[in-house]
């Protein structure tokens, strides 16, 4: 099957005002970022704060030009679609939906607007009925003013109105996170539902790796700008996988009887700044596996497993025996 | 005032300041729409025998209840066509500045780049120089028409509308309900007219209540000067200025048209402190 969602290349600097107008300092969020999404695939996107998860998912849903690379959406560049094509394709979910509710319009109205750009005015009163039952929300909900609903009945509706211009595609950077716990696992119960009727695939933004975890199918863990690991959601965390990414889920709290004996990988030291990365590897200051050339030379991605690829000096092509990793780890 | 209004229920009740203020503005709104009617310029002849009758109360009569002018005119007659000369100068300027420099702004915010530098730079160079001294020049240099007057008026104060809707552009698009209907594939177009104009209306409208007595003080001045209004047309700036070598054997001359003009004056202002609060959506709760 053709990949949906195809990212080559894609970096996305940025020209900060610095204190001398002549130089300006460039800041490196997204860089080199290769991936692909199949229909119907979720694809988590984890990484510590400032890593470029949100740069990357506004880059694939058009709102940020790229600085080099390309975004396919069913084969076709993103940059040469119109606005109206792009809608059709893809479609962000934010973590505040009620931000992205014009205030003034009634709950009606703002599901009714999709359907009135893309010329589907006739029907729309069904459509929006049929929406708003998608999603379980009442239908008297749609005379109400969008600061008459709760946050959940807000997340709801954005998904709503995000679906009915019927993307293949969703971007849902920390959508859940401002949701408590019953109404986070409601969404994502919703989430679910939406992606086996319509074979909707999503990139996953989120800081919460068990969450995360629940609902990916492959995860990618990014790294100042870079995604350092993607693989099976199984695979992630597991002795093949990239230092920071051991390091990552290893500094969540979790409670897993069999990483009691094995040393934990901690984290020691700063994310270096995004404006003055290191050479080499992105990893290499805080590595505890560092050797010379990690301080030279970008790794190449390298596959480790089934699908599991990882940009790493010291990993090992699957198939080998003793990969250097789980030595020098001190397995 | 904003405090009584913005309070808890502020719907039912309106402030009595708001009520006074929209009947005054509503009578001036009366008088000039039927200022046609009530009096014609016959009423204006001049009788110079019953030159500076005082008002009624101040030794006048009935037959000229605010008295007459140095020329014997009616002032009663010659207000109420002043009104109408000066409401519709301060209105259709107030609108044009507002429609130009709310458009020029928003095309501004859209557009980035050289234009928007352009019409920023447009922007400062008109705050930075003193108005009336360009329309004096504007108005010397291509004569005294009405037409001409009303568009000098009107580039009056266009600036504050391009500065405020360039803004809140910029920021309505940077996030939030202008990025969710792009996303959805809405185009500029809807995105101005349909979302960020209803929301930045009440800033535009307390903004156009702000200018607008400005600009009825701008016509008042360059008629004042002899520049706006010509005779025998009459506003309530050419009164003032013919009032003004009166002041101290008729007063009446000037402080009829002044006390009309400042009046106006401060209820648009009430009105428009009133309306920002209603207007506000984050205030009606
Ligand atoms: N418009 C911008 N201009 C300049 N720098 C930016 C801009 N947007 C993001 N950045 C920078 O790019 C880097 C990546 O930001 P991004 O928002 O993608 O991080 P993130 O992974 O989403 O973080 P978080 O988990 O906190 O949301 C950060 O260093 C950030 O400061
Ligand atoms: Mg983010």
């Amino acid at each position: 099957m053709p990949p949906l969602l195809d990212v080559t290349g894609l970096s996305k600097v940025f020209r900060l005002r610095g204190p001398n107008p002549f130089h300006r300092r460039r800041l490196t969020a997204v860089a080199a970022v290769d991936l692909v999404l199949a229909p119907g695939e979720t694809l988590g996107v984890v990484g510590e704060s400032g890593c470029g998860k949100s740069t990357l998912g506004r880059l694939i849903v058009g709102d940020l030009a790229p600085s080099a690379g390309t975004v396919r959406l069913a084969r076709r560049p993103v940059s040469a679609m119109t606005r109206k094509e792009r809608a059709r394709l893809v479609q962000p979910i934010v973590q505040d939906p009620r931000a992205t509710l014009d205030p003034r319009w009634r709950i009606g109205a703002l599901l009714a607007e999709p359907l009135v750009i893309h010329g589907q005015r006739n029907g729309s009163a069904d459509r929006v009925r049929e929406a708003l039952a998608s999603v379980r929300l009442p239908p008297d909900i749609a005379d109400r003013l969008p600061h008459q609903i709760s946050g959940g009945q807000a997340q709801r509706l954005a998904i709503a109105r995000a679906l009915l211009p019927e993307p293949r595609l969703l971007v849902c950077d920390e959508a859940l996170s401002a949701l408590d716990a019953a109404v986070q696992a409601d969404i994502v119960h919703l989430l679910r539902r939406v992606q086996a009727e319509r074979d909707t695939a999503m990139l996953f933004i989120s800081h919460d790796l068990d969450l995360v975890r629940h609902l990916s199918h492959r995860v990618a863990v990014m790294y100042l700008g870079r995604i350092v690991e993607i693989g099976p959601v199984d695979r992630i965390g597991t002795r093949q996988s990239h230092p920071y990414t051991r390091a990552l889920i290893g500094a969540a709290p979790r409670i897993d009887p069999h990483r009691r004996r094995t040393k934990r990988a901690t984290l020691e030291g700063e994310t270096p700044s995004p404006i003055d990365p290191p050479p080499g590897c992105a990893f290499q200051t805080r590595c505890p596996l560092a050797i010379d050339r990690c301080r030279i030379q970008v790794p190449p991605p390298v596959r480790v497993g089934p699908g599991q690829i990882v940009h790493c000096h010291l990993a090992e092509p699957a198939g080998r025996d003793h990969p250097p990793l789980h030595r020098l780890a001190g397995d | 005032m904003s405090a009584e209004t913005s309070s808890g229920d502020g719907r039912a009740s309106v402030p009595w300041l708001v009520v006074l203020a929209c009947a005054y503005l509503g009578l001036l709104a009366l008088v000039a729409a039927l200022a046609g009617a009530i009096a014609t310029p016959d009423d204006l002849t001049s009788d110079l025998r019953s030159r500076l009758l005082p008002p009624l109360g101040f030794g006048g009569t009935w037959a000229h209840p605010l008295g007459t002018d140095e020329l014997g005119r009616d002032m009663l007659a010659r207000v109420i066509l002043s009104v109408r000369t000066s409401l519709f100068v301060a209105l259709v300027g107030t609108i044009i500045g507002a429609v130009l420099g709310t458009t020029l702004g928003m095309v501004a915010a859209w557009s980035g780049g050289f234009v928007d530098d352009a019409v920023m730079m447009l922007v400062d160079v008109q705050a930075s120089l003193p108005f009336i001294i360009l329309a004096l020049a504007a108005i010397a240099l291509m004569g005294s028409g009405l037409g001409l007057f009303i568009v000098v008026v009107g580039l009056f104060g266009w600036e504050r509308y391009a500065r405020i809707a360039r803004g809140m552009t910029l920021a309505a698009r940077e996030d939030g309900y202008a990025a969710a209907t792009a996303h959805l594939g809405g185009g500029p177009w809807r995105i101005s007219v349909q979302h960020i104009l209803p929301n930045i209306l009440g800033t535009l409208v307390v903004t156009l209540t702000i200018n607008f007595p400005e600009t009825m003080l701008l016509e008042t001045s360059l008629s004042f000067l002899g520049l706006g209004i010509q005779p025998p047309n009459t506003s309530l700036g050419t009164m003032l200025g013919d009032g003004r070598t009166y002041l101290l054997t008729a007063w009446w001359i000037a402080v009829v048209p002044g006390v009309i003009i400042s009046l106006a004056a401060l209820s648009t202002s009430l009105l428009g402190d009133w309306l920002r609060d209603r207007l506000d959506p984050n205030l009606r709760r």
